[in-house]
């Protein structure tokens, strides 16, 4: 019986072109992807779960006010008992251009698959061109497969609030925008990487606002 | 009024060869169309050969289009036999009840659905209120300005390949205006054209909601619709004005070999409502997705769908929503269910241009896998052009829960019986929105449906 491997990747600025890994059984792998925004970038990103006890989890963060990313995430299950979270935050102001396209398929073998896809944006200007298509393609019948999609713009109430509260404006507004983009953080077991994901997301936001 | 067939049959066939401007002629001639139309059905023949099939979607493999003329038999000539109806479909009406008049009505085998007595006191009741129904060929004759006005103008021929079919060869189908005000408390059902084909090949229907008005729209029906002709393509437009609401409801249940390939579309000014109530259950392929163009501020669509496939079956359905205006808002509930091979998929569409301001709208499937045979597919695209729009979109593909399969049991249902009790109270949130009498046959075809399936 082999030992649970766990493996952290953090990529700070995805580049153009693909990447394609493979979580073998009772490998748990993190995946924390960081989008680039200026000019036009295409990633796809493939996830193969074979085997019992493979998990997965993917953090993106897609935070910018100017170019064009477009982003595909493909995480197919195989063998059984396999696990895989996405969570994708969106903070997108300015002009910025973003496509996220996320396929989970589950296969025929992939028994007790588990799978979750959440892309949740947060809208900051009327400029911004926002695509998202989680798709599932499912061949398993004892699986629990979901997916959530939700956009929106900042929380007027939530504003007024804070600033009744004597902050001003601006610092009302990266508080809410930081909430929400480090609102999957908690997923992150490691506390150390937490962190660090948490200071890198401070970093751009404080950059776009 | 029945019409007459004046036309030698035969000189629409042409065995092998695709449609063609002579049958499009011919089509056009005998139904006596001003040259306008004609002009219309020729452009849109000379846009359907030149489109490719889809890429995407179904497997169309099997639809041999070159032996469209094939298709263009109208139904009501199918002259069958009661005798020549396969035995499953007749043990089918048998088991859901259906009354004797209507099993011949259902299986093409009458010319007419007999029930003069109800037909006529409705026409009546409708003609009072001053509500048009009636089929598309008299909707053109005895409305030429209103028809032409708004025919085409919701789908035109260039949409796709199927709408420039329907376009060039269409015929039957429901013409349809209420005029301002008027609320139709009763649904129109398709039964009660009794003067035109039903169960066309290629029906268009057209329905205009003046302002203010309401009205059900109800066509098809859960027991399994027996035809000879392998493809339907239908098309739908409906104009929804200022305050107007539409309720249209589909049940399809065509028998498995059919490809139906349908286009149905809705505008809807300010303040108008459209819902699309769509069942799917039959059919080898459906390829079809209810569409709104929300183009009045404050305009509200809807589209609620159910989705069974069995063994060899493809439904590829879904729903396309553009908000193209302020504080518009728009629902989607998708319910499917793939069992013993069959494949359900939810395709879906949502826009929202950047002058749609304060715009909410939200989406939900749940999809029902219920064994390893059978595949379920979700692949919405979500375009987002304005930053004050609240977007909600969920999807979960689970199969039935085994906890309460056992209660179910321990209780003494049989697992077949509990079975389609789960599958039913899955699907209760919108069959409880069909007339009742569907809802009925609806519950109890799902029965024996589960009851045919691998327990």
């Amino acid at each position: 019986m082999s030992e649970q491997q766990t493996q952290i990747i953090v990529r700070e600025k995805l580049s153009e072109g693909g990447e394609c890994l493979t979580v073998g059984p009772d490998q748990h792998l993190t995946y924390i992807y960081f989008t680039r925004t200026d000019g036009e970038v295409d990633s796809r990103l493939e996830f193969q779960l074979q085997g019992s006890g493979a998990r997965l989890m993917i953090l993106g963060i897609n935070i910018g006010s100017a170019g064009h990313s477009r982003v595909t995430i493909r995480t197919v299950h195989r063998g059984e008992n396999t696990v895989s979270r996405v969570l994708i935050r969106s903070v997108l102001a300015g002009r910025a251009v973003s496509e996220v396209r996320g396929l989970v398929k589950t296969e025929l073998s992939a028994t007790d698959a588990e799978g979750g896809f959440d892309h949740h944006s947060l809208l900051l200007s009327d400029r911004v061109r926002l695509t998202t298509a989680p798709t599932l393609e499912i061949q398993n019948d004892q699986v629990q497969i979901t997916h959530a999609a939700t956009v929106g713009g900042l929380d007027r109430e939530a504003l007024i609030y804070l600033k009744s509260r004597g902050l001003s404006h601006r610092s009302a507004q990266e508080l809410l925008v930081r909430g929400f983009a480090g609102a999957d953080l908690p997923a992150l077991e490691t506390l150390a990487v937490r962190s660090q994901v948490k200071k890198m997301i401070e970093d751009k936001i404080t950059s776009v606002l | 009024m029945e019409k007459k067939r004046t036309h030698n049959r035969n000189s629409l066939y042409s065995a092998g060869l695709g449609l063609g401007e002579e049958a499009v002629r011919s089509i056009s001639a005998q139904k006596q169309e001003p040259a306008w139309l004609l002009e219309y059905r020729l452009k849109a023949l000379a846009v359907f050969k030149d489109k490719p099939l889809p890429t995407w979607g179904a497997d169309l493999s099997g639809l041999h289009l070159d032996d469209l003329l094939y298709y263009l038999q109208p139904a009501t000539s199918a002259r069958r036999s009661w005798e020549e109806v396969p035995t499953e479909i007749k043990e089918t009406f048998d088991r859901l009840g259906i009354p004797e008049a209507e099993k011949k009505y259902l299986a093409g085998v009458g010319a007419q659905y007999e029930s003069e007595l109800v037909y006529q006191s409705t026409q009546q009741y409708l003609a009072d209120q001053g509500v048009i129904f009636t089929d598309s060929h008299n909707g053109l004759k005895n409305h030429p300005d209103l028809f032409g006005q708004y025919f085409g103008s919701v789908i035109p021929p260039t949409d796709n390949k199927f709408a420039a079919l329907n376009s060039a060869a269409f015929s039957g189908g429901s013409f349809i205006y209420i005029p301002k005000g008027v609320q139709v408390d009763l649904p129109l059902q398709t039964y009660f054209r009794i003067n035109s084909e039903r169960l066309g090949q290629f029906e268009r229907t057209l329905i205009i909601a003046d302002e203010g008005s309401f009205v059900h729209y109800v066509e098809g029906c859960t027991a399994p619709t027996y035809n000879t002709a392998s493809l339907h393509s239908g098309v739908v437009e409906v104009v929804v004005k200022p305050g107007a609401r539409v309720v249209y409801t589909t049940i399809q249940n065509w028998s498995k070999d059919i490809y139906n390939l349908t286009t149905k579309r809705a505008v809807v000014y300010q303040n108008g409502v459209m819902q699309w109530i769509d069942g799917n259950l039959g059919s080898r392929v459906t390829m079809k997705y209810p569409a709104i163009h929300l183009l009045g501020e404050g305009a509200r669509g809807e589209v609620h769908s159910f989705t069974s496939a069995g063994d060899g079956q493809h439904q590829d359905v879904g729903s396309k929503i553009r908000h193209l205006a302020p504080r518009t808002t728009s629902r989607v509930i998708s319910k499917s269910v793939s069992r013993q091979g069959g494949r359900a998929g939810y395709r879906g569409e949502l826009y929202v241009a950047p002058e749609a301001k304060e715009v909410k709208t939200n989406v939900v499937c749940d999809a029902l896998l219920l064994d390893k045979a059978s595949r379920s597919d979700t692949y919405p695209t979500v375009k987002i052009h304005n930053a004050q729009a609240q977007v909600e979109h969920e999807a979960s593909v689970s199969r039935l829960n085994e906890e309460q399969l056992f209660y179910l049991c321990a209780r003494g249902l049989e697992a077949s019986e509990a079975r389609s009790l789960m599958v039913n109270g899955f699907l209760e949130p919108i069959v409880k929105e069909l007339p009742m009498e569907y809802a009925v046959e609806l519950n109890r075809l799902i029965q024996m449906e589960m009851a045919g399936s691998v327990g």
